[in-house]
Order: C-alpha cells, then structure tokens, then sequence
C-alpha cells in the first residue's frame, strides 16, 4: 500500500489520528455512561493488591468475565485501527493476544505485595519480560504486528488527558515550555557542536542532535526527512536514542531518588531528560511508584503530570518547527546535489504529532465532566465513576507499550554507532541531565513540586 | 515527476521500519512526524514525496501493469 497524500490518507493511515480515534472515543463514552449515572468501571477490570496466589486467583475468578470482554473489546478496536492503517489482521490479532497476556502478567506482578514493598512498578515488570521473551524468543514479522510501541503509548496519552486537568495545563504549560526549549536549544547546540568538532558528517550531526534534543526517534524520522539524511545515518542516530534511552529508564529514577526529589520535580527532570515518550513514561511510573510508598514527597500522579507537560507539551509539540527550520538551513547550506527540494511552511501542521489534540481534547471533556463541583463532590462522584475507569485502561494501554518496547529492542539488532557518534551524544546526554536537573530542581522547583488541578 | 510517483521511491511504513534497525522499538514509520516522506532507493536518503530528480521512474499503477 503506498501512502496517500491526501487528506483522507493522512487521517486513516497514521497512527496519530488513530490514537485521537480511539483515545476520545473511550473517554466519551466513559463521559456520557458517567453523565447518565452509569460507568465504565465493569470493562475497566484490573488486578487488585493482593498477598497471596489464592487471593489472586479469587480475583481473576470473579472477574473473568470483565477480563474477557474488555480483552475483546480492545482487540477489536486495535485491530480495525491495524487494518485500516493496512496491517495484517491475523498477524495483528495473534501478537495482541501475547501482548495482551504480558501485560496481564505484568499488572498482575506489579500489584503485589512484594512488589509495592519494593516500589517495583509493573511498567518496569513489562518491560523486563518483553525484554526477557523477545530477546530469547525471535518472533516472525507476521506476530511483531502488534508490538506497536508508539501507538499504544499515543492512545495511553490521550487518555492520560482524562485525568490532567485542562486548568493545569494551562497553568504549567508555559513553564514546560520555557523549560524544554532551553534544554532542547543547549543540547542542540551541544550535540551538534560536538559532532562537528569531531569531524562527522553535518546531517548526523544535526540527526543526533534532534534524537537527544526534541523527541527521540520521532524527531530523527522528521528531520532525516527534513534535511534528507542518508539512511545509514538515521540508523546510527537510531541506535543511539534507544541506547540512552533504556540507561535513562534506569539512571533518571535512581538519581532523582537519591537526591529525594520531589515526585513533581523528578517527573520534570525525566520529562526535559529522557528522550522517547514510552520510556520516559517507564521511567515516570518508576518514579511515582516512590511516592506511592512514601520514599519521596509528592504523588503518582505528580510525576505523570510533570513528565507530560515537559515532555509532550514542552518538547514534542515544537518538531514540526525544528524540521522547517532544519530543512531550510539543509536546503541552503547542506547541499544535496542528487535532488530538487523545497521547504514548505505547511510541513510544520504535517509533522505535527497530532496525538497531542486528542490529549488536550480529553483533557477539556474532563474538566467540563467535573465543572462546578467541589473537592469532596468530586472525590465521591467524578473520581470512582469517570477517572478511575479511565486510569485503569490507561495503565493497560500503557503496559501494552512498554511490553512492546521490550518485545522489539535488541540491541544487538541495532546499527553500530561509532566512537565519535557516541561521544557526541553522549556530551548532549551529559549536557542535557544537568541542565534539566538545575532547572527542575532549583529553577522551577516551586511549580514541579506543587502541581495540583 | 515526484518521488511520490517514482518505483524507486519506498513509503511503506512496514518496508521503512525494516530498512532502519530498531525504528519500532521507541518510534514508528506510521507516525504523522514522519508525513509523506520515504526512502528513496537510488540514492539511499530520506526523501519527500514532493522532491524530484534525474533518476526519476515512473512507477506502473496496478492497471498498467497489467496491460
């Protein structure tokens, strides 16, 4: 299938529109069943805290039958979304059955007893087993339909958007911005920088430079087409963001940790930090599950919050500005004699991660569910039938994910680097968890850490 | 006399994502980021839709490679 430039086209065959698909779809049904003093709370089944194997397996037999219908429900909707987006249906609906089970596995695990005492969140058991199974097991093209990293971690957004008040964003997004833009501007600059003075071609450079500065991966595949990247060094900046990106699941959480940071101000930290959106979320939850126990002031919550609004409003939502800017500096300056190019102002809404309307549209239909209502009307009414239901799907949708990352990463797969293009990365790397460390923790501290709706 | 029209030009989410090792494990070819841009065959870059060039072949639709 060759993808159609059309309107249509762009709508019906990326995933972004997909996720804004689904993702409001959920949380409007969830508004119109709680408005109507009904709930999606039956289909929203999860694994409760449990102490003992027997007590997990009460739950799972009480609960089979939401269990099933919700498996049902979701496999039909990602798989019309797969077949739409012209991918194999058996392929897609065989491989979500596995990621369907691990992720079950996961929540299970991760709701533990033994697993709270020890903060280990089940985005962490996610993706350890993905990683475990994938690296051991080597699964044919036809079952890796269905491990969809990002349009799991898109749809998991916009619903996220359910439970982040639009007042917050508001409130918070023009500090997220400013934050992010200085980082993403210095890291830039860092990374580019360094790449120059050790001789590499500029279009790498500039590729590492996008993938540690903006968004990761996301920003390497728009600017390689920005600038037209040769495709051995997409690879490379490739290999590089996914490498950093899983040190970072680990080393972000843990630092933070040891300098007690607030779960607000280490969310932020992760947010302008980590460079993919799925693994900083890994690392997020990480943190969150430390102030679930009691080890860091703050909530779980504080550090979802945060991360988003560093990492999806302060950083992702610039891409398409970064690639015109990129591609006019390529088209003047970085020649590319085998083709006739142009920039074109309209590639800034083309490039535009659109997932990111579907997360402010939910987040308005939220506010508007809870309008007018005090905090104790809101705790007895909103929370258990509207945000509750709608966190647990996000938790699975979120776990769907980060198996996902396990599933596909192995780094052995990936494109040899090259010394110089690690130090260059590696000086952005550096640059930017100082940076990001002084202005969300000293800096910016005050607002991190009292994120509030 | 696009590349959106060329047999060298590759836009194919899945064909793009198993040119670049390890694209899926955090990123996507089917994402709006990436908009209509593909690999161009010939001179192995990421190209646009919308670029052009010498090496330029037109690609049969379904019909007239039938006839």
């Amino acid at each position: 299938m060759n993808d159609s430039r059309s309107s249509w086209g762009e709508f019906s065959l990326k995933e972004d529109w997909w996720s804004v698909i689904l993702g409001i779809c959920i949380v409007g049904i969830a508004y119109a069943l709680f408005a109507s003093g009904s709930s999606l709370n039956w289909i929203a089944a999860a694994p409760r805290p449990w102490s003992s194997l027997s007590a997990l397996a009460a739950q799972f037999q009480a609960d089979w039958s939401r269990y099933l219908f919700q498996f049902l429900v979701m496999l039909s909707l990602f798989t019309l979304a797969a077949w739409t987006m012209g991918q194999s249906i058996a392929g897609f609906m065989s491989g979500f059955v596995l990621v369907y089970v691990l992720s079950l596995g996961a929540l299970a695990i991760g709701t533990s007893d033994f697993a709270q005492d020890y903060s280990i969140e089940p985005a962490v058991i996610a993706l350890a087993v993905g990683a475990l199974i994938g690296n051991l097991v080597r699964f044919s093209p036809h079952l890796s339909e269905a491990f969809r990293v990002e349009f799991y971690i898109k749809t998991g957004i916009v619903l996220l958007g359910a439970t982040l008040p639009i007042t917050l964003i508001i409130w918070a997004g023009p500090i997220a911005i400013v934050q992010a833009s200085i980082v993403s501007v210095v890291t830039f600059m860092a990374i580019y920088w360094t790449a120059q003075f050790l001789e590499l071609d500029r279009k790498l450079g500039a590729l590492l430079a996008v993938g540690g500065a903006i968004c990761g991966i996301s920003a390497v595949i728009a600017i390689a087409g920005a600038i037209r990247a040769r495709r051995e060094h997409m690879s490379i900046a490739v290999a590089s963001v996914v490498a950093w990106s899983i040190v970072m699941i680990v080393v972000l959480p843990l630092l933070a940790r040891a300098w007690y940071l607030s779960a607000g101000v280490g969310g932020a930290w992760i947010g302008t930090s980590e460079f993919a959106d799925a693994a900083g979320f890994v690392a997020a939850h990480t943190y969150g599950a430390f102030a679930r126990s009691g080890a860091i002031d703050g909530t779980p919550d504080q550090a979802i919050w945060s991360y988003t609004l560093l990492k999806v409003v302060g950083r992702d939502i610039w891409i398409g500005i970064w690639a015109v800017i990129l591609s006019f500096v390529a088209m003047t300056r970085w020649e590319t004699p085998e083709l006739r190019t142009r920039v074109s102002l309209m590639d800034i809404w083309r490039r535009f991660p659109k997932f990111i309307l579907g997360l402010f549209a939910a987040s308005i239909l939220a506010t508007l569910a809870s309008r007018n209502l005090s905090y104790t009307d809101f705790e007895a009414t909103v929370r258990p039938g509207f945000v509750n239901p709608l966190t647990n799907l996000r938790a699975w949708v979120f776990n769907f994910s980060f198996v996902s990352i396990g599933l596909t990463t192995r780094l052995r797969g990936l494109a040899p680097a090259g010394g110089s293009a690690f130090i260059a990365f590696a000086t952005g790397v550096l640059v930017n968890l100082v940076l990001g460390y002084v202005l969300s923790a000293i800096v910016f501290q005050s607002y991190w850490s009292n994120l509030t709706p | 006399m696009n590349c959106a029209d060329c047999t060298h030009f590759i836009n194919e989410p899945a064909r793009i994502e198993a040119l670049i090792p390890g694209l899926t494990s955090m990123g996507s070819a089917r994402a709006s980021v990436r908009a209509d841009d593909g690999i161009c065959a010939v001179h192995d870059l990421m190209v646009s839709a919308r670029d052009s060039c010498g090496r330029f072949s037109r690609r049969l639709t379904k019909d007239q490679g039938r006839s």
